[in-house]
């Protein structure tokens, strides 16, 4: 039961996950992991469908964290209090800052640039600063939005920027806050913005790959906006329940990366919903049990859903269920608990496990194996709280939920049946970001005050601790430079930069400080 | 009491009159002011700012004083010593303001026992820096009332941001004297240090560093005479938000790992914020004038740092913050910001690492002598770092004194490991001894003013404008006192030519008298004092 949040860090440089390791997320924030029991109160089923067993549902883990961002040579960070945007070269670390708007809150790095560019949200002028280096600096260019944007979407090559508001970063709103206001900027043309409703309270907004078309899912459907159209515009909404009295808060929409075809999950129900968004063709796939979770394959090929109460899974092929509905294959994991499914980035390995009970496995399963995928279990030696797969599917981080003790990690090899590896930490695991060489955890003792994160080495699994000084709120690793980053709640902004050669630290704390050195004659 | 008196002073008095019936020398008019002496290895020096002049004085055997007049620049502003205490650095304003030929521009000398080097300069400071390694010196203009600092004699325009380098080793083919100003927004140079050698991205550099009000200034010394010249480097201490920028306090050096450059620091302690702020000098960016940059990295210490210190620990290297507000001390992680502190028995305000007079091995943790003069502090502490890991309550001993102490005068090889700690009530001085941690306290009726001997055997006291001095002995700690003619202002412990040490006692009212004595002398019957030595060796 999550939704993925676009993460704003260039894909291949920086591979930040989230838990149940939907590539492409933004790191665990401590507001989610340490207090995941807000979850345990299982929702009412919805009508016609039978509760699964009195079992907690599997528990949500995901970001609510936007700063900072890591494009190709600089790590950003947006100051809200002083109106700038400071920058950092993640090789030399020489700080520098740009004015930005009135408030610059969410910050997000726009994909398939050939210089490092972002955008950011300025909260109080209700406008936007696209800012992208250039051999002087940062060129400035600002966009007026729609008002309460908080969050942002973009087309692949970076031409579209869709800036919206997500109702979840805004929990005491009123029911009449609708939300339902998109800014569609055109980067490259420069022309005006246009701002567009859709229906009530989105939840995820996207593009279609390969199409002019973009989509946002609401509680009203999904939006479908026309990008070739000038000015752009809605042009249908596509239903993706026969029920209009459906709470949407009970169900977990994916849309593929074509923007085809959209898979609806519901808590409690054993059917997914798979809707075509270009014809409204809606098709009923009913499985075992109530679903527990549903995984879309970053190709878009294929989803795996997964049935807690049977230990099902089942791997529907995209968009070929919408025409042959049975075509469904279905693998039962016998002697284990599952209710939750992580893909790899290449779609081929199924993490399953469970973090709604005290469960110390996780069973790998190769979806590619012919002719049925084939699964191992591993196992572990502290109760699974989420799961996250390196970018190449070699290996996986496994965070561990310890109600009575401090927090523990396991590494966990994917490729291989090698065992796998715990590290015991001295607080609760907060954030975790990999690559295909490097995994790094956070922790956060905010009683404690113990703070501290951990560079594992891959495939070595070499495990060293830095300890931080203040709480760690985002992680992430920027290959080119050969460097992790931690960043830090601090009032002047920290961040601590680990060498992935040496391992050594350099924390820099105090970003607006550190961009009046004045090397030069240009101040 | 069996004592020569020099009668030299009748000499000149006769020598005087042969010429009272022509143009004498305007000096002859002007009595000499504000004299300063300073004591080098083998001499002493008098400043004779009235004439022109230093007035060399080399004790010989017999108590004898070889007595010489240097010429140095009109209107001294400040003088200054090297480190090593061969050279004496007369820093003069010049005639002001100069209204023929003649008259004299601004300029230093440098005094040594060769004779002097002198240095013309394009404007007159009163403020001037020595190198501690000897081979710089910094000339900027003092701030008013400056230590040490006269004030110039006429009024002037000042660039308050130019700062003349001198390199007294200069390369051939370029200029001694490397003026700069300094790059200002808004403040003035108020204290100026040069750092040691640092391994930086670029190879080995000395660094002047330069505080003003509001910000830190880094210029490149081994650079200093390149053309086009390299722009120095500016910390601005504020965020640009506050009209109230952060005002640097203090500053101190570490190199960091001897097999990296990327890691020498630089700590800046504040007088108007609880964080001190440390500086690492990594790569620059491409294209950049210099070859380092700093990398700003605050630390919150929980009050306003008084002193700071870099030290080694058991958990690593660490910036040491005495922070008496809160009557503690924090270590800083200078690579994560991390912060420990750790209760200290009283508030001390200073810190002095005596690791290296401790003879302690190379790569030991650090032991550190925390004292201060603030109402209530009773005593000193030996902080032991290498016991900070865990226990950090467990690596302080305090030596109760009954007083606080007001400052602490290191004791030259071969005696290292003893330091003179000189009380805040005024009522005495401690010996205190590093390797056995005690305090040996010495009494004294009035506030005394304190000379170490150079070869670390005796240490002399005086109450100043009396007219005895005490010597004691360092090994057994016995004092001795002894009587002088004169009323006493300053005491040097030095070489004489004949090969032992001479204690030379100086009244530096009037035309300036000396007593000489034998340093180890058990009493003043041998000694010989000289008088009006300001009246020698004039025109």
């Amino acid at each position: 039961m999550r939704r993925r949040i676009p993460l704003g860090l260039v894909p291949g440089l920086l591979c930040l996950l989230a838990a149940c390791g939907a590539s492409g997320e933004a790191g665990l924030t401590s507001a989610d992991t340490p207090t995941l029991d807000a979850g345990a109160s299982a929702p009412a089923p919805a009508p016609g469908v039978a509760a699964d067993a009195g079992a907690p549902p599997e528990r949500e883990v995901e970001s609510a964290f936007e700063a900072p961002v890591a494009t190709g040579n600089f790590v950003w960070v947006a100051n809200p209090k002083s109106g700038r945007v400071a920058y950092i070269d993640v090789r030399t670390l020489i700080v520098k800052t740009v004015d930005a708007g009135n408030g610059p809150t969410y910050l997000a790095a726009v994909p398939g640039q050939s210089t490092d560019t972002t955008v950011v949200l300025n909260v109080l002028s209700s406008d936007a600063s696209v800012l992208r280096a250039s051999g002087t600096g940062i060129d400035v260019k600002s966009f007026k939005v729609a008002k309460d944007a908080n969050g942002w979407a973009f087309s692949s090559d970076g031409r579209y920027a869709i800036a919206w508001a997500d109702a979840k970063k805004r929990p005491g709103a009123s029911r009449t806050e609708g939300f339902q206001d998109l800014t569609v900027i055109d980067l490259v043309a420069g022309t005006p913005p246009t701002v567009l409703a859709v229906g009530y309270r989105p939840v995820l907004v996207g593009f279609a790959r390969g199409a002019p078309l973009a989509h946002a899912v609401t509680q009203d459907g999904v939006a479908i906006v026309d990008l070739s159209a000038s000015p752009p515009r809605v042009v249908r909404n596509v239903a993706i329940s026969a029920t209009p009295n459906e709470d949407p808060g009970t169900r977990d929409v994916a849309v593929t990366p074509d923007g085809k075809t959209a898979l609806v999950r519901r808590d409690g129900s054993a059917q997914v919903t798979v809707v075509s968004l270009e014809s409204g063709q809606r098709v009923d796939v009913t499985l075992g049990g109530p679903v527990t979770d549903l995984d879309l394959s970053e190709a878009g090929d294929k989803a795996v859903a997964v049935v807690r109460s049977t230990g099902a899974v089942s791997v529907l092929p995209v968009p070929g269920v919408l025409t042959q509905p049975t075509s469904v294959k279905t693998v039962t994991v016998t002697g284990e608990t599952i209710g939750s499914v992580v893909l790899s980035s290449d779609g081929n390995t199924a993490m399953l496990y469970t973090n709604a009970s005290q469960t110390e496995r996780i069973t790998v399963m190769n979806l590619a194996a012919t002719p049925d995928p084939t699964y191992r279990v591993v196992k572990l030696y502290s109760p699974v709280l989420a799961a996250f797969a390196s970018p190449d599917a070699r290996h996986a981080t496994i965070l561990h939920d310890i109600k009575t003790q401090d927090g523990a990690f396991s590494l966990v090899p994917l490729a291989s049946d090698l065992p796998a590896k715990i590290v015991a930490m001295k607080a609760r695991p907060t954030q975790v970001a990999m690559t295909a060489d490097v995994a790094i955890v956070a922790e956060r003792g905010d009683t404690s005050k113990i703070y501290g994160a951990y560079l594992a080495k891959l495939p070595s699994f070499q495990v060293e601790r830095f300890a931080l000084a203040s709480p760690p709120i985002a992680v992430g690793v920027v290959p080119a430079a050969k460097r992790a980053f931690v960043a830090q709640e601090h009032p002047e902004g920290r961040i601590t930069f680990l060498d992935l050669d040496t391992g050594l630290a350099r924390t820099l704390t105090g970003f607006e400080l550190a961009s009046r050195v004045v090397d030069g004659s240009k101040p | 009491m069996n004592r020569r008196i020099f009668t030299g002073l009748m000499a000149t008095t006769l020598s005087l009159s042969a010429f009272a019936c022509g143009d004498r020398e305007k000096v002859w008019d002007t009595a000499p002011t504000t004299v300063q002496a300073f004591g080098l290895r083998d001499r002493v020096l008098v400043v004779d700012d009235t004439a022109k002049r230093v007035v060399s004085l080399v004790p010989g055997a017999d108590q004898n004083l070889e007595r010489t007049s240097l010429r140095v620049g009109a209107n001294v502003a400040s003088a200054v010593t090297s480190k090593a205490t061969d050279k004496l650095f007369v820093l003069s304003y010049g005639d002001l303001p100069r209204r023929n030929a003649e008259d004299e521009r601004p300029s230093l000398t440098v005094i040594d026992a060769a004779g002097t080097r002198a240095f013309e300069l394009s404007a007159p400071h009163g403020g001037l820096v020595a190198d501690p390694e000897g081979r710089y010196l910094a000339i900027f203009a003092a701030a008013p009332g400056a230590t040490g600092t006269r004030p110039a004699p006429s009024s002037f325009v000042e660039n308050p941001n130019e700062i003349v380098i001198v390199d007294l080793d200069a390369p051939p083919g370029t200029t001694a004297v490397v003026p700069r100003s300094i790059r200002s927004f808004g403040g003035r140079p108020k204290t100026v240090s040069f750092t040691p050698i640092l391994n930086l991205p670029g190879g080995p550099r000395r660094l002047l560093v330069v505080e003003t009000e509001q910000d830190v200034t880094l210029l490149d010394l081994d650079r200093v005479h390149d053309v086009p010249e390299r722009p120095e480097i500016t910390v601005r201490l504020g965020t640009g938000t506050s009209a109230k920028p952060l005002q640097p306090a203090g500053t101190v050096v570490d190199d960091g790992d001897p097999t990296r450059n990327d890691d020498a620091r630089i700590a800046v302690r504040l007088a108007n914020d609880t964080s001190v702020v440390l500086l690492t000098l990594g790569p620059s960016a491409p294209g950049s004038p210099n070859d380092f940059f700093p990398t700003v990295n605050l630390a919150d210490v929980g009050g306003p740092a008084q002193d700071i210190a870099f030290v080694k620990t058991d958990g690593g290297p660490r910036l040491a913050a005495l922070v008496p507000s809160t009557r503690g001390a924090v270590l800083i992680d200078p690579s994560s910001g991390l912060t420990q502190k750790v209760d200290l028995p009283e508030a001390y305000t200073r810190i002095a690492l005596v690791t290296n007079d401790l003879r302690a091995p190379t790569g030991s943790s650090d032991v550190a002598l925390l004292y201060g003069a603030t109402t209530g502090t009773q005593g000193v502490s030996f902080w032991s770092l290498g016991k900070t890991a865990g226990q950090p309550y467990r690596s302080l001993e305090a030596v109760p004194l009954g007083t606080g102490v007001r400052s602490v005068l290191d004791v030259p090889a071969p005696r290292g490991e003893l330091k003179v700690l000189e009380s805040a009530n005024g009522q005495g001085f401690f010996v205190l001894d590093l390797a056995s941690r005690t305090a040996s306290p010495l009494s004294t009726t009035a506030r005394p003013k304190l000379h170490l001997s150079p070869d670390g055997q005796r240490l002399w006291a005086f109450p100043p404008g009396g007219n005895v001095i005490s010597r004691i002995d360092l090994e057994t700690l016995h004092p001795l006192t002894l009587p002088v003619d004169r009323n006493v202002a300053e005491v040097f412990d030095v070489k004489n030519t004949a090969g032992g040490a001479s204690v030379v006692a100086l009244d530096t009212r009037g035309t300036v008298s000396a007593t000489v004595l034998d340093a180890a002398a058990v009493d003043s019957i041998a000694g010989r004092t000289y008088f009006g030595l300001l009246l020698e060796g004039l025109p």
